[in-house]
């Protein structure tokens, strides 16, 4: 078990160093990796598929050029996640949101058929209408699974502040939904 | 159920659309090319840079020349002088001696 784990730490290292060095392959593979993760982060903080990956590919072309700076494969995940934040609190700021336009709607998967997906669509639209800081640590928090205390580290926010937007965060969801239902 | 764990369903992860990471590796050549990749050659950059040489080169060499027949010109006069001193003063020194000889002839 220590070999395999051992093995595949290195071999991510050795990744992150061919990537450093130029090869355009193991960018590939480092993006292949985390792409899920930036564009749901994106995805989820806009609820909107073209927005989503237009933020996505950027924050990948800062990382391709932010290499030299990344020291292992902890590292690069951290920073994804803190650079793909602060990108769309940024556009946030920059403009107010448009209006969802119909084409980018997302149909409901295969995955959804079990639960209930209408509620799911629904969640997802509301907290797209959270206050920019509370979505960005909701979809940490339940997207990325983080606890209060690392979503800290990526947000730049006090521990305490971060559990109260998520409690603020819950509560008005909980109150939107029992208004819809 | 509780919404945490509908929250967190609505949250799942997706994939972004088919292609993704070849589009950024793409990008990201695009953007190399301007910022790692050599420099091209081009012929009048060497011409340019020829004729500046040449005329850094040509100015110092008129300089050069400037200076050393200025030098010459000088050199010139101060021979001419120093010709002119010791002809005015063997001119003296023969006139004084036929003064002296007509003297002697008279007495």
């Amino acid at each position: 078990m220590t070999a395999i784990v051992t093995e595949a730490v290195v071999g991510n290292a050795d990744v992150l160093g061919r990537a450093r060095e130029g090869d355009h392959d193991a960018f590939a593979e480092i993006i292949e990796e985390h792409q899920a993760m930036v564009f749901s982060l994106a995805y989820h903080f806009f609820h909107d598929r073209s927005r989503a990956e237009e933020i996505a590919q950027d924050v990948f072309l800062q990382l391709y050029r932010s290499l030299d700076g990344l020291q292992s494969r902890a590292h690069v995940l951290h920073w994804l996640r803190q650079v793909t934040g602060r990108r769309c609190i940024d556009q946030v700021r920059r403009a107010r949101l448009r209006e969802v336009p119909l084409e980018d709607v997302e149909p409901l998967s295969r995955e959804e058929s079990s639960g209930d997906p209408l509620l799911r669509r629904r969640l997802r639209e509301l907290i797209a209408g959270l206050p920019p800081k509370q979505r960005l640590i909701v979809t940490l928090r339940y997207q990325e699974d983080l606890d209060p205390s690392e979503i800290c580290r990526i947000v730049g926010l006090p521990v305490n502040t971060v559990k109260s937007h998520l409690h603020r965060a819950l509560r008005a969801l909980r109150r939107q939904l029992g208004e819809t239902a | 159920m509780s919404l945490e764990h509908e929250v967190r369903a609505a949250l799942r992860p997706k994939s972004p659309p088919a292609g993704f990471a070849e589009q950024v590796v793409a990008r990201a050549r695009w953007s190399a090319g301007g910022v790692r990749a050599p420099r091209p050659f081009h012929a009048w950059r060497a011409v340019a840079a020829a004729l500046t040489m040449t005329a850094i080169l040509g100015g110092w060499a008129a300089r050069e020349a400037a200076q050393q027949r200025a030098e010459g010109e000088r050199v010139r006069r101060e021979v001419l002088t120093a010709l002119r001193i010791t002809s005015d003063k063997l001119r003296a020194a023969q006139q004084h001696v036929q003064q002296i000889g007509a003297s002697d002839e008279y007495e």
